[in-house]
Formats: structure tokens, sequence, C-alpha cells
């Protein structure tokens, strides 16, 4: 009885920490399909903005910051300031009703919108799992083996406290 | 979090409902079997019961594995274009939802009709489609795309296709004992009618009768008995992928809004062959007086819950939310 409860539950704790393996490496697909859009993104409106260095200049900034973060905690704080300097540019958009009609220009915030959205819920998947994970890893009787075997509780990835209330980007078109 | 406790309490209470409801189903297959095998053919073995189980069986063996994509293409769908800004930003919501839900991305088809409305179909995730109108994709904005893709998506993880493959084979099993037992009756009557006439004591006419009326009735009844469970079961399926859009989104405003846009569509599909897969749509193809009353007794009837009330449900989970 108390073999096959071993069995059982290692099993399952292995699946678990894969799947949460899993949900991590779908948030960081994303988040390096965004680091490539935006380069084109930037070009694309460049022309347009040439009163608007600064914001180019910070979105440009903050990318090449979240290239080069490590590890969970700070990897989930400098993309949560790329997600918000993007939010900023999208709103700068909105006194440029030239950028708004260029074809190439609204495909590119498609594209970006629907990559900030995969990847918040590529996190909140990461989140959902790992929450899962380490009840499972705290809760009796799995808590008396997991240490053993040496599954260790995963990390949340979160989004900074000032952050998480940042606009969205515009869903609405 | 007080917030997760809605939706993920209200998934759960569905599943229960929907196991409640299947083990009903087989009580009420049982039921009808004993009286047919046991009472009306007075056999040793219920061989009626098992064959009407063989064939439910045998249905669901042959519809199961049919893919989603040749589902869709029956109805008429096509794969979305990607290089129609619309049909893209569809295509894109399928694949958020997707990742919202841990899934691989269902393919994306779309059918050109203008009532909106979405589908779901597929056994496995791997090969399942979602299916929007044009009409779905015009209307709505990105948010309640996402909510109506959210729902679809639910359906998808929940493994709906199978459980309305399996309800449908238990309704053919149903239906096949009525069907039996009704003309075991009129055998029966004409059996009875004729010994009277051999007797020479005449009254056979009322025995054909009444031996018609009974298996008549139990005809009625089983074919009543198992829509009236299918449909049952349907609505625990929606009222849980309301519920799972709601987990994937976190937004449950956006479906809230994108049915209220639904139920106020006014007109049917031009497609008439849609009715087989009612069950499928994020609402009912074709709304009937019947199908959107709010009475108890209309909706035993109905493939969805009352749109006003998933609606009202949505709100409390944005309001449990806040």
């Amino acid at each position: 009885m108390v073999i096959l409860w071993l069995i059982a539950t290692y099993n399952s704790l292995v699946r678990m920490r894969q799947e949460v393996k899993n949900a991590w490496a779908q948030i960081d697909v994303q988040l390096k399909r965004r680091a490539d859009l935006i380069p084109n993104l930037v070009n694309a409106v460049k022309g347009y903005l040439k009163h608007e260095r600064e914001v180019l200049e910070q979105v440009t900034q903050a990318r090449y910051k979240a290239m080069q973060a490590t590890g969970v905690r700070e990897r989930a704080q400098a993309e949560g300031e790329l997600s918000q300097v993007l939010g900023r540019l999208f709103a700068v958009f909105e006194n440029y009703p030239d950028l708004k009609a260029n074809q190439n220009v609204l495909e590119l915030q498609e594209e970006l919108t629907h990559t900030e959205n995969a990847i918040s819920f590529a996190r909140q998947h990461y989140n959902d799992v790992v929450m899962k994970y380490n009840t499972k890893l705290q809760t009796f009787p799995t808590n008396l083996i997991a240490g053993a075997f040496g599954f260790r509780e995963a990390e949340f990835f979160e989004v900074p406290e000032a952050q998480r209330e940042a606009p969205k980007v515009d869903l609405s078109y | 979090m007080t917030s997760r406790i809605d939706f993920w309490e209200l998934q759960r209470r569905n599943a229960r409902k929907t196991v409640f409801l299947i083990f009903l189903y087989l009580l009420v297959i049982g039921a009808f079997g004993w009286l047919i095998d046991f009472y009306l053919l007075r056999l040793s073995f219920p061989w009626a019961t098992l064959i009407a189980l063989a064939y439910g069986s045998l249905q669901v063996v042959l519809t199961m594995g049919i893919g989603g994509p040749m589902v869709a293409r029956s109805l008429g769908a096509r794969p979305a274009n990607p290089k129609d800004p619309l049909e893209k930003r569809f295509i894109n919501v399928v694949e958020e939802m997707a990742i919202a839900a841990g899934l691989p991305a269902p393919k994306a088809y779309v059918l050109d009709e203008d009532a909106p409305n979405a589908f779901a179909s597929g056994w496995k995730p791997e090969k399942a489609v979602i299916c929007a109108t044009r009409g779905l994709l015009e209307t709505m904005n990105r948010e309640e795309l996402m909510g109506v893709v959210g729902h679809e998506m639910a359906h998808i993880r929940n493994g709906d296709t199978r459980v309305m493959t399996l309800v449908a084979g238990l309704a053919m099993a149903l239906v096949l004992l009525g069907t039996i037992a009704y003309y075991i009756m009129r055998f029966a009557g004409y059996g009875a009618a004729a010994r009277d006439d051999r007797d020479r004591r005449g009254g056979g006419g009322t025995a054909i009768l009444v031996a018609f009326l009974i298996g008549f009735l139990i005809l009625v009844l089983s074919r009543l008995l198992a829509r009236l469970l299918a449909m049952a079961v349907s609505r625990s399926r929606e009222y849980m992928a309301d519920a799972g859009s709601v987990e994937f989104t976190r937004n449950p405003l956006g479906l809230a809004s994108a049915l209220e846009k639904i139920a106020s569509w006014r007109g049917g599909f031009r497609r008439q062959h849609v009715d087989a897969y009612a069950h499928l749509f994020i609402s009912e193809p074709k709304p009937s007086k019947l199908s959107e009353g709010e009475s108890w007794f209309s909706n035993l009837f109905s493939t969805h819950p009352p749109i006003r009330k998933r609606i009202e449900l949505l709100r409390k989970m944005a309001g449990a939310q806040a």
C-alpha cells in the first residue's frame, strides 16, 4: 500500500514539475517573439514619430534589458517594464492619424497586442500550474516525501505591484 | 483570491451534474430494458437491453475520432485566411486562448454566415477546430471575441465532443428500446386479437387498440426522456464552458457583452443543416420562441441555458472579481 502510494505520488509530482517547465517554456517563446517584433515596429513608425525619439529610445532600451535578464524574478521585472513602455508607445500612436491609417503599422500593432496577450496568458497559466504544484508539495501527506525526492517549490512569475495596473494595449479596434 | 472560487466552483458543480445526469440516463435505460426484457418479452436474459446498448456503442464507435476539420467542412466552413485583418485577429485570439488553457492551438475556421455564432469540435485537443461565423468576427471587438473563443476553448479542454457523443449514443439506445417496445405491443395486440377470434370471444379490436396505445405511450416516453436528458447534459456543459472562458480570460464582462450582442441579433442561419450540430454552437443557431423562453418548461427542451441567465451569471462572476 505504502509503496503504491509512493509510486503514485512520485509520478504525479514529476508530471506536475514537467507541466511547470512547459508553462515556463511557453512564456519564454512568447517573450522572444515580442523581442523579435519590436525592431520591426520601431522601424515602421520611426518616420512618423520624429518628435517622439524619447519613447522609441525607451522601448529599445527596455527590450535590451529584458533580453539580458536572467532568473524568474529579474525577468518578470524587466518584461513588465517593457510592457509598460510599449503601452506608452501605443498611447502616442493616438496623436498620429496617419499612423493609424498605415496598414503595415496596424498589422504590427495587432501582432504586438497578440503577443502581449499571449505573454499575459502564458504567465497566468504558468502561475496556475505553479500554484497547483506548490499546494501539492505543501499538503499532507505529500509534504513528508517531496523534500526527500528533491522536489522544490516553483517561483511565481510576478509582475511588480506598480505595473499590475498598467493600461492595457488598445483592444477595442 | 476570492475571485477564483466562483469560476472554479461553478465548473466543479457542473462537472458533478454531468456525472449525475449520465448516471440517471443509464438508470432510465435500465428501467426501460427491464420492463421490456422481463415483463413484455418474459426473457431470462436481458437481450433487448444488451442489443440497445450495443447499438448505442456502435454509434459512438462510428462517430468517435471524427476530426474537427471534417465537422467544420461538412458545415460549409473554410480555414481562416491570415491575409484578412479580421480573420488574422481571430487566428491570434485562438492562439492566445490555447496558451491560457495550456493546450495546443486548434485550427481556426470561418463560416460565411452573418449571424454571430461560433462552435468547437474535435475528439482530441490536437485535432480540434474552433469555427466562428464571419458575422461574429465583424460584430465583436477583441475582448468580446476573446470571451467567445475562450468558451469554445473550454469545450475543447472539457472534452465536450466526447461527452456529447456518449450522450448521443445513450439517446439512440433509449430510443431503440422504446421502438422495440412499440413493435412488441403491436404484435402482442394482433396476437391477442387472433386468439380472441379463434375462441370466438370477440373484442379483438379493443385488445389491438389498448396494446397499440400502451406501445405508443412507451415510444413517446422514450423519445421524450432521451431528449430531455441529452439537453440537460448539454446545458450543464454550456455553464461549464462559460465559467471556463472566465478562467482563461479573467474577464467575465467580455463574454457577457458578446452574449448581449448575440442575443440582440435578429435573424437565423441561412444554412439549413445546422440543426444536428445545434449543441456545438455558443448560442442556438435557430433560436425559436420556445427555446429562448424563460420558463422552466421551455428550458427543458433547449441545448443551451437562456442567454439572459448566462449573462446574469457572468455579471455575478465579475462582481466577485471586483
